[in-house]
């Protein structure tokens, strides 16, 4: 045969064979016959009580600290019981300010003169309305104190050391005077005026604390303060009809607060400031013995598998917090993560999140308790049916927290085993008898 | 002993449609609730002339006529590819699928005066399909949940097979022997709606897997009859197909009874260029799966090869078909298939002793029914066989 016949047999057949490929838009014959499935299944959704699961809830406080929240809060007799003061320490003053001299050059005045100082905090009036009037307290305060460490009690509690404040409560202070703040004619300014003893301390950067503390006076009420600076009204030497305003940032910034919460006993806490976490312990059936329907198909007791397992949630329950001037008043955003050393606790490094990011509103710990909260955990569940004899056991306790910690000095509370809404393990599972041949 | 670089090619070309002539889907929603699609590998000559594959005539190498091979003259290879688009209507809905598949490949090699061994893969059960239903299924403590269930069959049984073909004067015989192959993968997939029963729930699956063995065979033989008639036949053995669960797979093994596939046909002259082509085919599945029956099939067609196309000696074909299927729905009654078929051959290459090189393109066309299901059908196939290299 000659070449050019074979080309001719090897063009046909490639022709062939393209086209065949290229009509390779596969379908499968699909029939919609209900009855076609040749496969009984049943999908059953188990709610199993926490006392044929759960092995421990615990919670463990002192994670976080106030200086860490955006906001400040000030409190006074809140819930009859809550007070809450503000600590700001400004940065130091300036040396100098940037003016033009005569000949209208730029240049670095370091003589000048502080003229004024006021104090400004900017309230969150997002849940106030235009009659709303608070009244606040400010005053110097010259104690050294800790901006991580200092509570209601202690200026400084940190490793080692540990210093009281001379009064309980961030005291004693020198008085600014009070200012009565009116949302609807000042909005969200509140500023106090600085003496000049004080400005004039304050601006010694070495021997001053530079240190303000705010309190609330209008009573039962409490404010967030989301912004602290200092304003200065500066004179120049060089250019004496000239005057310079500088605002002076805060260094540190928390609240302390009294009373401090007690520790829970047999409920499950998150957040707060310093936050709150409680580990749940999980001990996941390895059998099921019900209900009737998934016996009926698959014959109890059914081997619980992560083939069948379709999905696993912890179902917690709300309830209101106590006392209650610590009742969230704003969104609770919740995460959940695996305990992965359990004798390290409380302390232990935890896994990855399982939910990133789980919200539920401020009124179910409080007008609203009572609301469900479903968990997903069906990742983590899954772990615990796969674990091999003799590997690594996988994590069996989760921890639940604050999704920032500390976020609020309010902390949310669900109910514990005791309770009527003691936690759930919910569990959709998915049987079916064996795939057979036909 | 030397071995040219064609002959090495046309080794390679062989492997790789060896390796292309697999089983891939069914033609018809008829598996559903049967045991399968029987394929017979047919080439594009037998579908265009009434889809028995006896009784045409010609050295050709053929899944269905073991003689037919006796009289091939030089080494060669063919294969044969299947399109199909079907339209489907059960009872209110519609729906279309189209398919493709490879139902055969063989080659052959002449042993001299020992007559013709060849080497077949063909396609013998399409088994591929899929049921889909979408419920409201209760998950207890007063909850419903939306789901949607899938079960894909998807695989099928091929045959392997070593043959041999002789002509003894007016007579040739044939018969090829070997193992079925192929598998089947089963599978439930349940898919969960995420409104109803939440979102991050993956779909439940289950399933399993079965590998096919077994021994299979087919024998024929074909005559001339004075100068204007020719006969042949043939009978593909039954016996047991085994189905071997694999490892994870949680049931039990399966041994299926096969039938016996017999196919006779015969052709008549009409004309210096015109032949008349008639056949039957027979099986009964009523032993192998609990929806079989006895299933027949009787077809023919005329070939005109008198003309000439771009050049090369060609023919036309016009054909039909009529059968009851192997398997239909429990009360689905008789599953039926009526087909009309055209096609064409072109001989790219004529030598002394006859074509080296041709190929078939066949159109079909027609429709199945059975129950509330009725098919549309049109499918193309285009077979090419290549001879010495």
């Amino acid at each position: 045969m000659t070449r050019a016949v074979r080309g001719v047999f090897g063009g046909v057949a490639i022709v062939g064979l393209v086209a065949l490929v290229a009509a390779c838009e596969e379908q499968s014959p699909t029939s919609s016959d209900p009855d076609g499935v040749p496969v009984e299944v049943q999908t059953v959704e188990l709610e199993i009580p926490w006392s044929e699961f759960g092995q421990r809830i615990e919670s463990f406080g002192g994670f976080g600290s106030a200086s860490r929240i955006g906001e400040v809060v000030v409190a006074k007799d809140l819930g009859g019981i809550l007070d809450s003061r503000a600590l700001i320490r400004f940065d130091t003053f300036p040396a100098g300010v940037a003016v033009r001299n005569a000949e209208g050059l730029l240049v670095t005045d370091t003589v000048i003169t502080i003229r004024s100082g006021r104090l400004i905090a900017l309230a969150d009036t997002s849940a106030a309305d235009s009659l709303t009037t608070w009244t606040f307290a400010a005053g110097v305060l010259d104690q050294p104190w800790d901006v991580v460490s200092a509570d209601w009690e202690s200026a400084i509690d940190s490793v080692g050391q540990r210093v009281a404040w001379d009064e309980p409560g961030a005291g004693p202070v020198r008085s600014l005077g009070q200012v009565t703040a009116d949302v609807g004619a000042s909005g969200d300014s509140i500023v106090f005026d600085l003496d000049d003893v004080t400005l004039a301390e304050w601006a010694d950067s070495v021997g001053s604390e530079r240190t303000a503390r705010i309190d609330l006076v209008s009573s039962d009420e409490r404010v967030d303060i989301r912004s602290l600076t200092l304003r200065l009204e500066i004179g120049s030497s060089v250019a004496p009809d000239t005057t310079v305003f500088r605002d002076v940032s805060a260094v540190a910034r928390t609240f302390i607060y009294t009373p401090e919460p007690e520790a829970p006993e047999g409920v499950v806490r998150v957040g707060g400031s310093p936050s709150w976490r409680t580990v749940l312990g999980l001990d996941v059936p390895e059998v099921l013995n019900g209900p009737a329907a998934l016996c009926e198909l698959a014959g109890c007791p059914v081997e619980l598998t992560s083939e069948s397992l379709s999905r696993a949630s912890l179902v917690l329950r709300s309830r209101a917090t106590l006392p209650a001037a610590f009742q969230p008043v704003d969104s609770v955003l919740l995460d959940v993560r695996p305990v992965l050393a359990p004798g390290a606790l409380p302390r232990s490094p935890l896994g990855s999140s399982l939910v990133g990011e789980a919200a539920l509103g401020a009124d179910a710990f409080g007008s609203a308790a009572g609301q469900p909260f479903e968990i997903p955990i069906t990742t983590f569940v899954r772990r615990i049916l796969d674990a091999e004899e003799g590997g690594t056991p996988p994590p069996t306790n989760l921890a639940l927290l604050s999704l920032v910690e500390p976020l609020d000095i309010s902390f949310a509370e669900f109910d514990g085993p005791g309770d009527p809404g003691a936690p759930v393990l919910r569990l959709l599972v998915t049987v079916t008898d064996a795939v057979r041949y036909r | 002993m030397m071995i040219d670089a064609p002959r090495i090619r046309g080794f390679l070309l062989a492997g790789a449609f060896l390796f292309l002539g697999t089983p891939l889907h069914a033609q018809s929603l008829l598996s559903v609730d049967g045991f399968g699609f029987p394929q017979a590998g047919l080439t594009g000559r037998a579908r265009a002339l009434g889809g028995i594959g006896l009784g045409l005539g010609g050295a050709r190498l053929s899944a269905v006529d073991p003689a037919g091979a006796a009289d091939m003259i030089a080494s060669s290879i063919a294969f044969t590819g299947s399109t199909s688009w079907v339209d489907v209507t059960q009872g209110d809905v519609s729906s279309d699928f189209s398919t493709t598949r490879f139902p055969m490949i063989a080659l052959s090699y002449p042993a001299g005066s020992y007559g013709v061994v060849s080497v077949g893969f063909s396609t013998v059960l399409d088994q591929t399909w899929q049921d889909e239903r979408a419920s409201t299924v209760d998950i207890g403590g007063g909850g419903q949940a939306f789901v949607r269930d899938v079960f894909e069959s998807t695989g099928g049984v091929s045959a392997l097979e070593v043959g041999w073909a002789r002509r003894f004067g007016r007579v040739a015989v044939g018969a090829r022997g070997g193992r079925y192959t192929g598998s089947l993968r089963r599978s439930l997939t349940r898919v969960f709606d995420s409104v109803t029963v939440g979102s991050g729930v993956p779909p439940f699956q289950t399933g399993g897997r079965w590998d096919y063995s077994g021994f299979t065979g087919i024998v024929g033989a074909s005559a001339s009859i004075g100068t204007q008639t020719f006969v042949s036949g043939s009978i593909r053995l039954g016996g047991d197909l085994d189905a071997t669960a694999t490892e994870t797979t949680d049931s039990p093994d399966e041994s299926v009874s096969m039938p016996a596939d017999m196919r006779v046909g015969a052709s008549f002259l009409l004309a210096p260029d015109l032949v008349a082509n008639a056949g039957f085919q027979f099986a009964d599945w009523s032993e192998t799966d609990a929806t079989g029956q006895t299933s027949w099939r009787v077809g023919g067609g005329v070939e005109w090869t008198g003309s000439r196309i771009l050049g090369k000696d060609g023919a036309w074909r016009l054909g039909a078909q009529r059968a009851q299927l192997p398997f239909a729905p429990g009360d689905a009654g008789d599953a039926t298939e009526t087909l009309f078929s055209a096609g064409l051959a072109l001989e790219l290459v004529q030598s002394d002793t006859g074509p080296l090189g041709w190929f078939d393109l066949t159109v079909e066309f027609g429709g199945r029914s059975f129950g509330d299901v009725q098919e549309d059908v049109l499918r193309s196939t285009l077979s090419v066989s290549l001879a010495g290299f």
